[in-house]
């Protein structure tokens, strides 16, 4: 075999001495010196034109590698864009692939260029570009040779004069390669199946929408979960250690790698646990209580019974201490409407009939003024309407007369607004027993505080007033026992009061006070597993409908949702968990307090018909149907329309919506039973 | 006289030699120049015709061109290797005394015409391998040099078979060429018409005396020769060496064997005179491409398939110069 090696190795040599010297003749090789100065210009230019072909030869190899890479790119995305159009791949890839195919036109120019190319490369490229018969390649070779004397100088001249002719930029132009052809269909079929939609099968679509959804369920739970610990800072470790795992479940459903099934599983296990947090906490008679106190007022936060004395006070005197009575106020109401009545019409009756009818009203006027007068209402409207009917000024009558309205309907408000503040300060309890046995809380904070300052005043105490206390901390006693150590630290301090011992008695008090904060600590625990069971419940509906349209979690997470004032959420939770989760007998006694206190029925029964509810079925033939809750607007008050009319409202409402298909078709059927079976009642 | 010189003269003896021919011989150009090529590379030849087209013809006028000695043996079935080496005979000295001479036979000439060279047996075929290889011969146990420059000039008949007896390999193998002496076009054959029938004589010079043949073929070893060239004419030798890693794929299917390295350097140096014949300092792919026909296709033996399907040694060379790069790193 021939040593090719040799020859590149001895032409690699020589450029290497030529390029290494500046100056030519420093550079001119020791076999050449004896040649004239012609030979060595000769050998000049034929190096000159190789080493500029050699160089624009590197750059047109990275150009057309930058043009081959480019096809491998178009290769790839294309491949890449028919399997996400086929096959479920994540858009992450798609994009990866994206960016990363521009690295192959990088790369095919890099690779390329990175080649080098040697001057004997270049003049046999050029031999064979421009049929040089091996001209240029030989006088190279030959160049460094030492023994071909008169052989050199002739293949030089020869070669010189055909490289002479050469135009290097025009042999090696940078046009666009067939590459750049074929990287422009690609290009363009590329860009066509990006038009075409992607096939996904229904399981695919499916579970891309239950991770979707998991992914909202997920970022709700944690956000409101840890919103609800940020506000309410859990005093019970149990709970705190509950409500910690709901945010981390929450966040593992935000991650959406779990499956639908597994997702919910992981509710109903979390649900099962807060359940079982909340019972037990639930089981305490005092959180009962104080459940129901706070369902009762509907405040989040009670008044203390001394500013509901000052509003009662406030009140009165804007009655001037006359608290008049509401059916008395309701039957002047009714004779000013008649008067009203009268005065339009009189304004249409002319001579006898008119002054009758002036000298009527003038003597129901003065007899509904003395009775303004008795129930210390302001007389003066009527006193005007007076002066304007012997004026005759009819308009002005009419006018007087609606001021005395409303005046009367203003007395109204007052008075109906200050019974039900008596109401409410009766319900509060008139002493620490009842306050303790009603739930009041801050009422029987206010009232040991009330103690405290007093045996902590300095004061010397009566015996009568030291008995008193005494005798309502002795009578307090048994309540409290349902709040903690509150009922013996009570004891402690009623013993500790009889004995004289007014630190000791403070002290306890103090104590029971501290028992009665906790107390409502573990009630504020109680609201948050509330909540976030409610949340988990949301949650499981989203997950388990695979939508989470329509569920309106944000409204019922606004701040102060599920706080335990005695609304939806609060008979819900205690109809769905407390009663029916083991709780039993142990759970809610029947009869337990006065008025609004919780008992059995109360909870099977809520009385409040648009409380959450389930309706099992069947959506289609032969499928179950999961259970969906359907919720209404919870509306308080007293309802000032009658039942029948309220009924039929409702009745052809749900007929109108059944009519303009308002009503999913699942649902029909049982929306129409239920107003059929409501008209037959 | 210097290189440049040498190199016009060379080309100017040729282009007079190819002339002077010319005047006897009509058209058979190529023939021609293989013939001067085959003679300037200091080797011999094989004409290989039908009967009638002029082999022995150029022969005799390519002695008549050179200043050289010529002799012809016609090879015949009888003719015995004493008939062309020479033979000792018993002469009478002057002195009346008897003692063997030896009596040189024709092969003792600078130009040895062998016409019909397979007609003799193999044993007198055998007689020229020395002279053809070594340039001298052995009889009667001494060994002769023969004049130099020696060439042998055969002809041989490709039909007629009967009675012939194929040239083995060896002999084959130191023929430089092999050249095929086709039919004359039309044109051709009506001035061999013109010429033969109407009273035509042609006056051939001489144009070049053995010491300038001598001195031409040296010129021709000088030639310059790229590595990479030569490397294209090592991988062609080698591309004919059936079932070896370099073997065309036309080798394996129809080759026997390949040539030989004596096929290599005549490849070369038949290239190198068609550089310089070209007037050129180099030799070229393009050299060796034109040269390698009438190089290897006596060299390349034939397997039977190849018999059979009439394949013939010049479609494998065709073949094989389609398979084989010619610069192999630029086509890596």
């Amino acid at each position: 075999m021939v040593n090719r090696s040799g020859l590149a190795a001895k032409g690699t040599k020589f450029t290497k001495e030529l390029e290494n010297a500046g100056d030519f003749a420093l550079a001119k090789p020791k076999h050449l010196r004896h040649c004239k100065g012609q030979a060595m210009s000769e050998f000049h230019v034929i190096k000159e034109t190789l080493a500029a072909t050699a160089r624009r030869r590197r750059w047109q190899r990275g150009w057309r590698g930058f043009w081959k890479g480019f096809v491998i790119a178009g290769i790839v995305w294309l491949v890449a864009l028919i399997c996400y159009k086929v096959l479920p791949m994540p858009e992450g890839v798609l994009f990866g692939l994206f960016f990363a195919g521009w690295i192959a036109p990088l790369a095919g120019f890099l690779v390329e260029y990175s080649k080098q190319v040697s001057l004997s490369e270049a003049a046999r490229w050029l031999d064979q570009e421009k049929q040089l018969k091996e001209r240029i390649s030989t006088a190279l070779e030959v160049s460094d040779n030492k023994k071909d004397g008169e052989w050199q100088r002739l293949l030089m001249t020869d070669a010189a004069a055909h490289v002479g002719q050469l135009n290097v930029a025009q042999m090696l132009p940078f046009n666009l390669p067939k590459a750049a052809k074929w990287s422009f269909i690609l290009l363009v079929i590329t860009a066509g199946l990006g038009l075409v939609p992607e096939y996904r099968t229904v399981e695919y679509r499916q579970r891309k929408q239950d991770q979707e959804v998991m992914k909202e369920v997920g970022e709700r739970v944690a956000a409101i979960t840890k919103r609800n610990m940020t506000n309410r800072p859990p005093a019970l470790e149990n709970v705190k250690k509950a409500l910690d795992e709901t945010v981390e479940l929450g966040q593992q459903l935000q991650k959406a790698k779990l499956t639908r099934d597994e997702a919910l599983k992981d509710i109903a296990k979390m649900t099962d646990k807060l359940k079982d947090e909340a019972r037990d906490l639930a089981k305490n008679p005092g959180l009962q209580r104080m459940q129901q106190a706070a369902k009762t007022s509907g405040q989040d936060q009670a008044p203390t019974p001394e500013q509901l004395q000052k509003q009662i006070d406030d009140m009165k005197d804007a009655l001037n201490d006359k608290v008049p009575d509401t059916k008395e106020l309701d039957k002047m109401q009714s004779a000013l409407e008649k008067m009203q009545a009268a005065a339009s019409d009189m304004a249409n009756k002319t001579g006898p009939e008119a002054e009758a009818a002036k000298q009527a009203m003038s003597e129901a006027l003065s007899s509904l003024m003395k009775q303004a007068q008795a129930a210390g209402m302001d007389s003066k409207k009527l006193e005007e309407a007076m002066n304007a009917l012997k004026a005759g000024k009819t308009d002005q009558v009419m006018k007087s007369l609606e001021g005395a309205f409303q005046d009367m309907e203003k007395m109204k408000e007052l008075a109906q607004a200050l019974q039900n503040l008596q109401m409410q300060k009766e319900q509060m309890g008139k002493d620490l027993a009842e306050q303790l046995d009603r739930g009041q809380i801050p009422s029987a904070q206010a009232s040991l505080q009330q103690m405290m300052q007093k045996l902590q005043s300095g004061k010397e105490l009566s015996k009568e007033e030291i008995q008193k206390m005494v005798d309502e901390l002795k009578k307090a006693q048994k309540p409290g026992e349902m709040y903690g150590k509150a009922g013996e630290c009570m004891a402690k301090a009623a013993s500790a009061a009889q004995a004289g011992d007014k630190e000791g008695a403070a002290k306890a008090l103090a104590e029971a006070m501290k028992e009665l904060q906790q107390m409502q600590e573990q009630m504020g625990d109680l609201d948050s597993l509330i909540a976030a069971l409610e949340n988990l419940k949301d949650a499981q509906q989203c997950v388990g409908n695979g939508s989470c349209n329509g569920m309106g979690w944000g409204m019922k997470n606004k701040p102060g949702f599920c706080n335990g004032s005695g609304d939806e959420m609060s008979a819900w939770f205690y109809k769905e968990y407390v009663k029916s989760g083991g709780g039993g007998k142990g759970g809610l006694k029947a009869g337990t307090g006065v008025d609004g206190s919780w008992s059995e029925a109360d909870v099977v029964e809520p009385t409040d018909p648009l409380l959450t509810t389930k309706v099992k079925g069947q959506i289609t033939p032969g499928g179950p149907m999961p259970s969906i809750t359907l919720k209404g607007v919870s509306i308080k008050g007293q309802s000032t329309v009658a039942f029948e009319e309220a009924a039929a409202t409702a009745q052809s409402e749900a007929e109108s919506a059944l009519t303009q298909d308002k009503v999913p078709r699942a649902y029909r059927g049982a929306v129409r039973d239920y107003f059929d079976d409501f008209k037959k009642k | 006289m210097s290189t440049q010189e040498q190199i016009t003269a060379f080309r100017d003896k040729f282009d007079r030699v190819k002339a002077e021919i010319g005047k006897v011989i009509v058209g058979h150009d190529t023939i021609v120049e293989g013939t001067l090529t085959a003679l300037l590379g200091g080797g011999n030849l094989l004409l290989e015709g039908v009967p009638g087209l002029g082999k022995t013809l150029l022969v005799r006028t390519l002695s008549d061109v050179l200043e050289l000695s010529f002799s012809r043996i016609q090879f015949t079935p009888d003719l015995m290797p004493a008939d062309i080496l020479g033979t000792n005979l018993v002469m009478e000295t002057p002195d009346g005394r008897r003692e063997f001479q030896f009596q040189r036979g024709p092969i003792f000439a600078h130009l040895v015409l062998a016409d019909e060279i397979n007609r003799a047996t193999p044993k007198t075929q055998s007689a020229l391998l020395e002279a053809m290889q070594e340039r001298q011969v052995t009889a009667g146990g001494a060994v002769r040099k023969l004049a130099e420059p020696f060439f042998v000039l055969a002809t041989q008949n490709p039909i007629d078979q009967e009675g012939t007896y194929p040239l083995p390999e060896a002999q084959l193998d130191r023929f430089f060429f092999k050249l095929l002496v086709g039919y004359p076009t039309a044109g051709d054959l009506m001035e061999v018409l013109n010429r033969t029938t109407e009273g035509y004589k042609a006056q051939v010079g001489k144009i070049i005396d053995g010491a300038t043949l001598m001195e031409m073929q040296g010129l021709v070893r000088q030639v310059p020769v790229a590595t990479h060239v030569k490397d294209y004419a090592v991988r062609l030798i080698l591309a004919t060496h059936p079932k070896s890693e370099t073997a065309a794929a036309v080798t394996n299917q129809y080759l026997r064997f390949g040539s030989s390295p004596r096929g290599a350097q005549t490849l070369l140096l038949a290239a190198k005179v068609k550089a310089l014949t070209q007037g050129r300092f180099n030799v070229s792919f393009d050299d060796i491409t034109a040269m390698i026909h009438p190089t290897l296709r006596h060299r390349l033996i034939l397997n039977f398939e190849a018999e059979a399907e009439g394949i013939t040694t010049d479609h494998i060379i065709s073949q094989i110069l389609k398979e084989v790069p010619r610069d192999a790193a630029m086509a890596a």
